[in-house]
């Protein structure tokens, strides 16, 4: 089987506070091949951001520090790079979109000459070629080249975020990460800017790594799905098993807990109780035993290893210790 | 842009206006009357009265105050009582030096000010951000007059006594050597203004997402600073620049005594003790003139740095 564009192996970040450390990120394993999206779904506070600046090197340090691991990206590990091999790799090979369209941008430097500063900086374009590039960017993601002068404030948000997404690409990056690409915006224009993703991932050829806690999104989009909790990744599979079969208590739970338009009137949601636990004083064992209806002794006792019940699945639960895969 | 200049050139209009007012009511409640100042001290109640008529101090408060405007739209503001000299005359010969001393205690407080407050904000809780913040608080807090005497002492009055002759002259106007103590004296304040308003603007500045965005983009860290967060982190800068020109003029007022600058600032003092009112009148006038403009440029500059506001001047 051919490597895997990126590999993440053992990932551990911590932030280090006043107050104590926190254990956002705690040894994720993962990897996206070319041409797949993994979609990483989690709630907030779960360690998918930290997940994705840590991919860039972009961990705000002070407080943050990646403690472990490795991120192999075409078989290079990006955590022993230099800053500079780093800058030469960001916005060039691996671009990101963030959450919030509407304070990405720099409200003082029109659109166009926010895409073409990659492309100047990436492939050495001279100033008017890029800014031509950058209009036929813009062409690409729907927005009229003309209106490659105008500033951010002259845009909506869902064109705001057509426009990051025209800078991620400005230099055909092997690896997009989306970072909650969506959140922010009404769902009309969430799903204009999910259709035109999937259209440029077809056309570039790109990876995508799309992270959000919209199960929904990631469903639409996602070859594969990691369920991140608390810092552990704690069940990997195709969409398909993830979603249709779930192994982990948290994942059976979080799908639970989604509104189904399909249910009889009246019957209540059934939201996981308790509260992801505090990355300051996670449990000794399994951090999601607090809130787990199956915990047993052992789950409060030792974390779980990764249980591969079925074929491309990967679970962190003590339920497929010795079933063969079957609880 | 053309037409919001011209908009805020026919605002300035009222407001000088009403500078204009303030500034002769004040030097009408003075006490002491110019007729008896400049009459010899024996002079006869009868000599007095005849001065006043020839000064046209008799006439109706608002009268004079309207011919006192005919003056000014005409470029005269009247005679020093002192000099018999016309006061334009008087404040134009001056003025240059004070635009001099002003410019370069600016550029003095705008370098310094930046460079601190960008290495402050960007090495947050180091060494560099403490001790940038504690010379700032020293600037803030030294009197511009203590100062300039401090300077003197060391530099003129020190120096000549170790090595000879003065490294930089005490006083005196017309090589860059005579201006470097008073723009530092004038410029510290100021400095120390600029460093904490650009640390705070830059701090918020660089928690933004367009920055992180920059950085994702491959930026190197300086072209982060210097293109994306500065420029942002200026609005605020330039207000406090623009407000605080007022206290600089105030300043120079002190400055200009202590270092014998021949600007207007000495010009005002001398004036008060002389009591001379059209000179005193007329400089604060300009003073006003200097502020409004200074503030309209203010505006300007914010047009220049940010397009939202920009897309407003129409």
């Amino acid at each position: 089987m051919e490597r895997p564009l990126l590999e993440v192996q053992d990932l551990h970040v911590h932030y280090k506070t006043d107050d104590g450390t926190a254990r956002a990120v705690n040894g994720i394993d993962f990897s996206i091949h070319r041409g797949e999206t993994l979609g990483l779904v989690g709630e907030t506070g779960a360690g998918k951001t930290t997940t994705a600046l840590a991919l860039l090197g972009l961990v705000p340090h002070p407080p943050g520090k990646i403690t472990g691991g490795r991120i192999l990206f075409q078989g290079e590990n990006l955590l022993e790079k230099s800053g500079k091999e780093l800058r030469r790799l960001r916005g060039n090979r691996i671009s990101i979109i963030f959450q919030d369209p509407m304070t990405s941008l720099n409200p003082l430097f029109p659109a166009g000459k926010q895409i073409a500063e990659n492309l100047t900086l990436h492939q050495n374009l001279p100033p008017r070629e890029a800014l031509k590039k950058a209009g036929e960017l813009l062409a690409r993601v729907g927005i009229p080249a003309s209106r490659s002068g105008n500033y951010p404030h002259e845009f909506s948000g869902g064109m705001k975020q057509r426009v990051v997404i025209a800078m991620a690409l400005a230099c055909n990056p092997a690896l997009l990460i989306a970072d909650e690409p969506t959140t922010a915006l009404d769902v009309t224009i969430q799903a204009q800017i999910l259709e035109i993703l999937r259209d440029l991932k077809e056309d570039f050829g790109l990876s995508l790594l799309m992270i959000s806690h919209d199960l929904g999104v990631v469903a639409e989009v996602a070859d594969r799905v990691a369920v991140m909790y608390a810092g552990d990744i704690v069940e990997t599979g195709s969409v398909g098993q993830v979603f249709e079969e779930p192994r982990h208590p948290y994942t059976i739970g979080l799908l639970n807990s989604l509104p189904d338009i399909d249910a009889p009137r009246g019957e209540s949601l059934q939201p996981i109780t308790g509260l992801m636990p505090d990355p300051m004083e996670l449990p000794r064992g399994c951090s999601f035993a607090p809130r787990c209806p199956r915990v047993m002794p052992v789950c409060e006792e030792q974390k779980p290893p990764v249980f591969s019940p079925d074929q491309g699945r990967g679970v962190r639960c003590f339920l497929y210790h010795q079933t063969g895969g079957q609880p | 842009m053309t037409s919001f200049l011209l908009k805020r050139l026919l605002a300035l209009v009222p407001v000088l206006l009403g500078a204009s007012f303030i500034v002769f009511s004040i030097m009408h409640l003075t006490p002491g009357d110019p007729a008896v100042l400049l009459l010899p001290q024996d002079a006869s109640a009868e000599d007095i009265a005849v001065m006043r008529e020839s000064l046209g101090l008799n006439r109706p408060f608002l009268v004079q105050y309207g011919s006192f405007l005919q003056g000014i739209l005409r470029g005269d503001l009247g005679t020093s009582f002192r000099s018999g000299q016309p006061v334009a005359g008087l404040i134009m010969s001056r003025l240059p030096a004070t635009m001099q001393l002003a410019a370069a205690s600016l550029i003095v407080a705008i370098i310094i000010g930046l460079v601190a407050g960008i290495v402050a904000a960007v090495r947050q809780y180091t060494l560099w951000d403490g001790g940038a913040m504690v010379t700032a608080l020293l600037g803030v807090s030294m009197p511009n007059f203590w100062l300039g005497l401090m300077l003197i002492l060391f530099f003129s009055v020190f120096w000549a006594g170790r090595f000879g002759s003065v490294l930089l002259p005490a006083s005196g106007y017309g090589t860059i050597q005579h201006m470097i103590m008073p723009a530092i004296v004038l410029g510290t304040a100021h400095a120390a203004f600029v460093t904490r308003i650009t640390r705070s603007s830059m701090l918020e500045v660089l928690r933004q997402d367009y920055i992180r965005m920059a950085r994702a983009k491959g930026l190197s860290p300086f072209r982060v600073v210097a293109i994306h967060a500065l420029r942002n982190a200026l609005l605020p800068v330039v207000t406090i620049v623009g407000l605080r020109f007022g206290v600089l003029l105030g300043g120079s007022v002190v400055t200009e005594r202590i270092f014998a600058w021949p600007g207007i600032g000495r010009l005002l003092i001398d004036a008060v003790r002389a009591q001379d009112y059209a000179v005193v009148q007329g400089i604060i006038l300009t003073y006003a003139i200097i502020f409004s403009l200074v503030t309209l440029g203010v505006d300007l500059i914010y047009g220049l740095v940010d397009p939202r506001i920009r897309s407003q001047y129409r």
